[in-house]
């Protein structure tokens, strides 16, 4: 006589009350079912559900340069955004007031050498109190603000690329290999305003953020077919998520800065590989049949993440050394809910 | 009038003759029009609603369509009964109308009330009124084959080539294409870049509708010229799909192809259709209620014939279900028995009438009187099928009565010798016995004509019966009185007067053993009571049915999984199955499976439920010599696949109970109340107890609960933050799992779907389901565990509502025991043991019911029949005490039909029943034929005595002649195989034993007891 659905309410009720793992069952019981078994392969990281995430400049890490003038004339030799090297001409500067710039520099120089060479003379004077305290001071401070002052003129100028007197012109150029940002103003560029900033190479990362239960395992991300390490990870969360940055994005992935998209993280974290059919539901939790002395044991296992043809899953037991049912799942836990025979 | 009917025939003997033979073409060709069916149509006036809510949970279409339907439709007037069956993303409502109602009308009182509620559906709902078929109209099916085809080819060409070809074939209603992969264009979107280009989902959304347009414009008058002008925009191709701008605004234009991954996919699949355990696409073919079944196939096959030399190289039209085979079975078995009876007949009346001639012109009105009765089934639109060629078998040996009657006493008076001209002496014999023969007639007619008003199941098998009885009755009395002896007038001599030896030996035996009996009357009479008696001690012992199973030659095996079984899941525990039941049973030649719900939804199953066709091979091939055999070794098979639930059935069986009770089995045990859990719960406890009743045997509950469901809850703080709406979020929702149809791109005659879909294979477990993002309104992206609550819980797996009322129902079927002794022990059971709270009661339905109801019916019929037979026996004797003297030949006639019953083990069921009916005919009619002498003779015997006996020995041959035609008539029905034989049989044998006993009750009790009652006078 046929099986009756009743034990299959009595079957799942009982499951309601009771523990959610199913039971376990003879081997003999499954009479003709086809049974094939899989070893669940285990792997040492596994990829996960893709992530939004955008590439952002990790932040600190960019270089400001400013004009030390009011200019007349600003001209952007590079497009906005543009990857560049170091060295790389990016804006050329021009009007009257460059000349005056190149001027006090060159002043700048010559008070300080100036400053410098009193400076060095009068120091045996003062250890041989030849001169006054209050003289010594006065000559040191002079000395260092001189210094001070072309020091902050000699770094724009390390920066220069060329000068034409000719012109009145100069070119500043990229102090390091990255992409600029130009700050395209429409009235005059006033002294101290930003003419353009650089983004190093290397500070240009990919933002995103993880599940927190995931993310202590987070180690890489995989953009098509860019696999990036992550970097750091955010100790504060946000909600049920955490910051993480991966490394320096490589040129070759092909990412712009500034892009949104989603990436897929990898893992690093024990896990097995099982056929998608070797999985059930029963109750709220997923779980697997396990081959043992002619038994099959329910065991419950933690889905993480899927390929087309199989589950990544996590389990408290170790489960490479296990055989997993992986054919007529279905029929089995029908058998569990009652079903068949007559 | 009689007289000149007479006169005229025998006067004017050429005309009658040529009216005949024009009669009998007639007849001939009605034979060839008359529509041929394998059963008659037993549907009611029903008219089926059929919706389709993707991604709809049971309770949720129960609360927004059923319900509303059913209110809806309650005000309908002339129903009989309103079922509704809810299951995920179906609603099956099903409403059954009073006997007689106009289909047409029904179906547009449904249409109109359903238009009136449509509006108020969830978006997304389609359907409506199913096409107006029967459960007999599922009449071909085959697969479509061809290793070349994918599965989406396939169904594409089913669906787009072969069956708007088939639609055309005059009598089809609809073809339903199952199995395969439905096409679509699939959009999935990529919520990155849709949160990057500020495009929301409903915003992509309405993009793809409004730009797939083409619209008339108006017109534009050039000089004098007028031109239509139209907007264009339709979509054409996957790469104008592509190109679709979504989005422009400063310069900056996104198409669909930046915002999504646009592929050829498929619709979410409903069901998938197996061959041989291997995938494939079939085509089902439903013919219009009313239409001539075996022309429609006959026509489907010229079709499919012409089809074929267009389909792709490979293609192969696999047939593996063909009405017409059971239709010609049928038609075979019937036609045999009715051969075989009209020689076994035409060999009594030789044997009897001792004269070739006399023999030939009694058999003439056999073939007259079918072909006359074929004349009147054409125009009286009756189909031939088991039912109505089985009357006729019925018939075939009372149609020669009144010829008998006719010839016999011409032969009688001819022998007389009198000097009177031949034709003046047929005309005579003809006319004397001329109002006997319109009275036994007519009490056949009255006997059989209470069938007519049996409702039901019942009334739409036997009602048929009865017609093609009364036609051939009637057919086989206007014969005997015109054309019968017109020919009579040619062949019958006087050599034919003389009376065989056999026959005048039989009569001396019988005069003498007469006499015996009238020398032992009492002891006579003690032992013919007592066996009245015993008889009716039998009749408790006869195992009561419905109806006896009608054998289809067909095989469907029904295979019931775990509820949440997965489609491929599904698929793959079929494939075992069938695989091994090829390897073993070398009897199944294929096997086609139908796993789900079909396309138009006409068959809404689960997943997890499989409907296995089994093309058997000839029975010649078979190692067994029943099918009951054969369906053990399967059952043997299945009985080594646990966790699988299974059942046998056959196709019309299958859908005839489903039509009747809405649930198959024997006994349904319907528990009525609206807490799906209490029911589930009682449900249970019932089904343990009906499995513990004895015969019980394929006890299936209907799992109404227990089907696990994912909640997701929008959390709505969060969400508004983000102007998303809970029903923008289940749009959402539903596109990632199940697919949201946007519109349709029209290529030609085809129409691809535009899906917005995730590409399904992305999710697979509850980790990517809430880590899946979604474009917020504001154009933010979230995931989906960031926004909504994921939660588990139980629900309804189907929802089953009758007259607005939730139930839910358990099946069995019984076996070594009668349905009315089950149901009864099983209800004091649940009476006992049950303990019902407020508002839940117990109801039996299945065959059980039907069974009741025909008994009721019957139980009012034949009382009236029997009051009206009497009232024609009290005006053809006049004497209420001679009517009464007849009528004590019906019980004699009753306790050889319920001996007979005994004997073969058959149980007394709706035909047998009609058996007894007929019986009530045949024996008043040779009670008739005796006691109608006796008055005749009053006065040409000495005494009393001598008269009786006299009497009795000269009826002999005619009573005899009745009689064993009669019986020898049936008797091919007894032995008869196939297909239809089964549902004959059991009348025939209830016919046949009564016969025996009032035959024997004719020829010795009635003359005692008309002796007994002269001599008191």
């Amino acid at each position: 006589m046929m099986a009756k659905y009743g034990a299959c309410l009595l079957c799942l009720s009982a499951s309601v009350v009771g523990s959610a793992q199913a039971e376990s069952l003879a081997i003999s019981a499954l009479g003709n079912l086809d049974l094939s078994y899989t070893q669940p392969q285990r792997v040492a990281s596994y990829e996960g559900s893709p992530l939004p995430a955008q590439v952002e400049i990790l932040p600190g890490n960019d270089y400001w340069i400013s004009t030390p003038e009011n200019i007349q004339q600003v001209h952007f030799l590079v497009g906005q955004g543009q990857r560049v090297s170091k060295g790389q001409a990016i804006v050329k500067l021009t009007g009257p007031e460059v000349f005056h710039y190149l001027a006090q520099v060159e002043a700048a120089a010559s008070l300080y050498q100036l400053a410098k060479s009193r400076y060095e003379r009068n120091k045996p004077l003062l250890a041989n109190g030849s001169i006054s305290a209050e003289k010594w001071r006065e000559i040191s401070q002079d000395y260092f603000t001189t210094h001070l002052e072309y020091e902050h003129m000699q770094h724009f100028m390390e920066r220069v690329h060329s000068t034409d007197a000719a012109t009145d012109s100069l070119v500043v150029a990229a102090p390091v290999d990255g992409i600029v940002k130009l700050n395209a103003i429409s009235g005059p560029y006033m002294a101290g305003d930003q003419l353009f900033s650089l983004v190093p190479n290397n500070s240009i990362r990919v933002k995103v953020n993880v599940p927190t239960r995931q993310s202590h395992s987070l180690s890489a991300i995989n953009i098509n077919q860019c696999h990036i390490a992550i970097e750091s990870l955010s100790a504060i969360a946000e909600g049920a998520f955490v910051t993480a940055w991966s490394s320096a994005v490589p040129q070759e992935c092909n990412l712009l800065l500034g892009q949104q998209m989603t990436v897929v993280p990898e893992y690093q974290k024990a896990v097995y590989l099982l056929p998608k059919n070797s999985v059930f539901s029963w109750e709220q939790d997923s779980q697997v049949f396990t081959l043992s002395d002619n038994q099959l044991n329910a065991l419950t296992v933690d889905i993480l993440g899927s390929t087309p043809e199989q589950y990544i899953v996590a389990s408290d037991q170790d489960l490479s050394q296990l055989q997993v049912l992986s054919q007529s799942v279905a029929a089995v836990k029908g058998i569990m809910l009652g079903l068949g025979g007559e | 009038m009689l007289t000149s009917v007479i006169r005229f025939s025998l006067t004017q003997r050429l005309f009658v003759l040529i009216v005949a033979q024009i009669l009998m073409l007639a007849g001939a060709r009605a034979w060839f029009a008359i529509p041929l069916d394998a059963f008659p149509d037993i549907s009611p006036t029903q008219v089926k609603i059929i919706l389709k809510a993707p991604g709809m949970t049971p309770e949720e279409i129960e609360a927004q369509i059923t319900v509303p339907i059913e209110t809806e439709l309650l005000g309908i007037p002339k129903q009989s009964i309103l079922r509704s069956t809810t299951k995920y993303a179906i609603s099956d409502i099903t409403l059954d109308f009073e006997e007689g109602t106009d289909i047409y009308w029904a179906r547009q009182q449904v249409s109109e009330r359903l238009s009136a509620v449509w509006d108020s559906f969830p978006e997304g709902v389609s359907g409506g009124v199913a096409p107006m078929s029967t459960p007999l109209s599922e009449i071909f099916m085959f697969s479509l084959e061809n290793p070349n085809l994918s599965l989406l080819e396939r169904r594409q060409l089913l669906e787009w080539e072969i069956r708007p070809l088939l639609r055309t074939v005059p009598g089809v209603a609809d073809v339903n294409i199952l199995g395969g992969y439905a096409k679509s264009f699939s959009i999935s979107p990529n919520p990155a870049a849709m949160a990057a280009a500020g495009v929301s989902f409903a915003a992509l959304q309405q993009a793809i509708v409004e730009n797939n347009h083409n619209e008339g414009a108006g017109k534009l008058t050039i000089g004098t010229d007028t031109i239509i002008v139209r907007s264009e925009g339709r979509i054409d191709d996957i790469d104008e799909l592509k190109q679709l701008v979504i989005k422009a605004d400063n310069a900056k234009v996104y198409r669909l192809q930046d915002l999504a991954d646009i592929q050829i996919g498929h619709l979410a699949r409903y069901g998938a259709v197996t061959k041989d355990g291997n995938e494939t696409a079939e085509a089902l073919i439903i013919a219009l209620k009313d239409a001539n079944t075996a022309q429609v196939v006959n026509n489907i096959k010229e079709k499919l014939a012409q089809i074929s030399l267009t389909l792709p190289e490979g293609s192969q039209i696999n047939t593996f279900y063909d009405r017409a085979n059971l239709i010609n079975t049928a038609i075979e078995t019937i036609s045999n028995a009715l051969f075989e009876a009209v020689v076994l007949v035409i060999v009594l009346l030789a044997l009897f009438l001792g004269n070739v001639r006399a023999a030939l012109v009694v058999s003439l009105s056999l073939p007259l009187a079918a072909l006359f009765t074929f004349l009147m089934m054409d125009h009286f639109n009756l189909s031939a099928n088991l039912m109505s060629l089985g009357g006729l078998v019925i018939a075939i040996g009372m149609l020669v009565d009144s010829s008998v009657v006719v010839v016999e006493n011409m032969v009688n008076l001819i022998a007389t010798k009198q000097r009177l001209p031949r034709l003046h002496l047929i005309f005579r014999a003809t006319k004397d016995v001329a109002i006997p023969v319109v009275s036994g007639t007519v009490i056949v007619i009255i006997v059989f004509s209470p069938l007519l008003t049996l409702s039901g199941l019942e009334g739409k098998l036997f009602t048929p019966v009865a017609i093609t009885i009364v036609f051939a009755m009637l057919s086989a009395l206007v014969l005997s009185l015109t054309v019968i002896p017109v020919i009579a007038s040619y062949l019958v001599n006087e050599k034919a007067a003389k009376e065989p030896k056999a026959i005048e030996k039989l009569k001396h035996l019988y005069l003498g053993s007469l006499k015996a009996c009238f020398g032992w009357q009492k002891p006579f009479m003690l032992i013919a009571f007592s066996l009245l008696i015993v008889s009716l001690g039998l009749f408790s012992l006869v195992g009561k049915t419905f109806m006896p199973t009608l054998d289809e030659g067909d095989i469907i095996l029904q295979l019931e999984k775990s509820p949440s079984i997965s489609l491929d899941a599904s698929i793959a525990i079929d494939k075992q199955i069938q695989q091994t039941l090829l390897s073993q049973i070398p009897e199944i030649k294929q096997m086609v499976a139908r796993t789900g719900a079909d396309e138009i939804g006409l068959d809404p199953m689960g997943l997890n439920e499989t409907d296995v066709f089994l093309e058997l091979a000839p029975r010649s091939e078979w190692r067994f010599a029943t099918k009951e055999q054969l369906i053990d070794a399967i059952r043997t098979v299945l009985l080594k696949y646990p966790g699988v639930n299974f059942n046998f059935t056959q196709p019309i069986q299958m859908r005839v109970s489903e039509m009747l009770t809405g649930s198959i089995g024997d006994v349904a045990i319907k528990v009525f109340g609206n807490d799906i859990e209490i029911l589930g719960k009682l449900t249970g406890e019932i089904e343990q107890l009906v499995t513990a009743t004895q015969g019980s045997v394929d006890v299936k509950m209907a799992m109404i609960e227990g089907s696990p469901f994912i909640n997701l809850t929008l959390d709505n703080e969060l969400a508004r933050g983000f102007g998303m709406s809970t029903m923008e979020f289940a749009r959402y929702l539903k596109s990632q799992l199940e697919g949201v149809v946007v519109t349709e791109v029209l290529q030609g005659k085809k129409r691809t779907p535009v899906l917005i879909a995730n590409n399904q294979a992305q999710i697979s477990n509850i980790n990517e389901l809430q880590n899946q993002l979604l474009v917020m309104p504001d154009h933010s992206l979230k995931r989906l565990s960031d926004v909504a609550v994921l939660s588990y819980k139980q629900g309804p797996i189907l929802i089953e509502r009758e007259q607005g009322n939730r139930f839910s129902v358990i099946t069995t079927n019984v076996q070594g025991r009668d349905i009315v002794g089950f149901v009864e022990e099983l209800n004091s059971k649940i009476a006992k043991e049950i303990k019902l709270p407020s508002g839940y009661s117990v109801s039996f339905g299945g065959e059980f019911e039907n069974q009741q109801r025909a008994t009721s019916n019957l139980l009012l019929v034949i009382p009236i029949a029997i009051a009206l037979i009497t009232l024609i026996l009290f005006t053809t004797f006049g004497s209420l005490a001679k009517s009464g003297l007849i009528l004590a030949n019906v019980p004699f006639a009753m306790m050889g039909g319920i001996v007979n019953l005994y004997l073969s083990g058959e149980y007394l069921s709706v035909p047998a029943s009609v058996g007894f009916i007929a019986l009530l005919g045949v024996a008043v009619l040779n009670g008739v034929v005796m006691v109608s002498y006796y008055e005749q003779t009053k006065y040409l015997f000495g005494s009393l005595r001598e008269r009786v006996e006299q009497g009795a020995a000269r009826r002999l041959r005619p009573i005899l002649m009745t009689a064993t035609t009669a019986m020898f008539g049936l008797i091919p029905l007894v032995f008869a195989s196939g297909p239809g034989a089964e549902i004959q049989k059991p009348l025939a044998i209830v016919v046949i034993g009564g016969l025996l006993t009032s035959t024997i009750t004719t020829l010795y009790l009635l003359p005692m007891l008309y002796f007994w009652l002269e001599k008191r006078r």
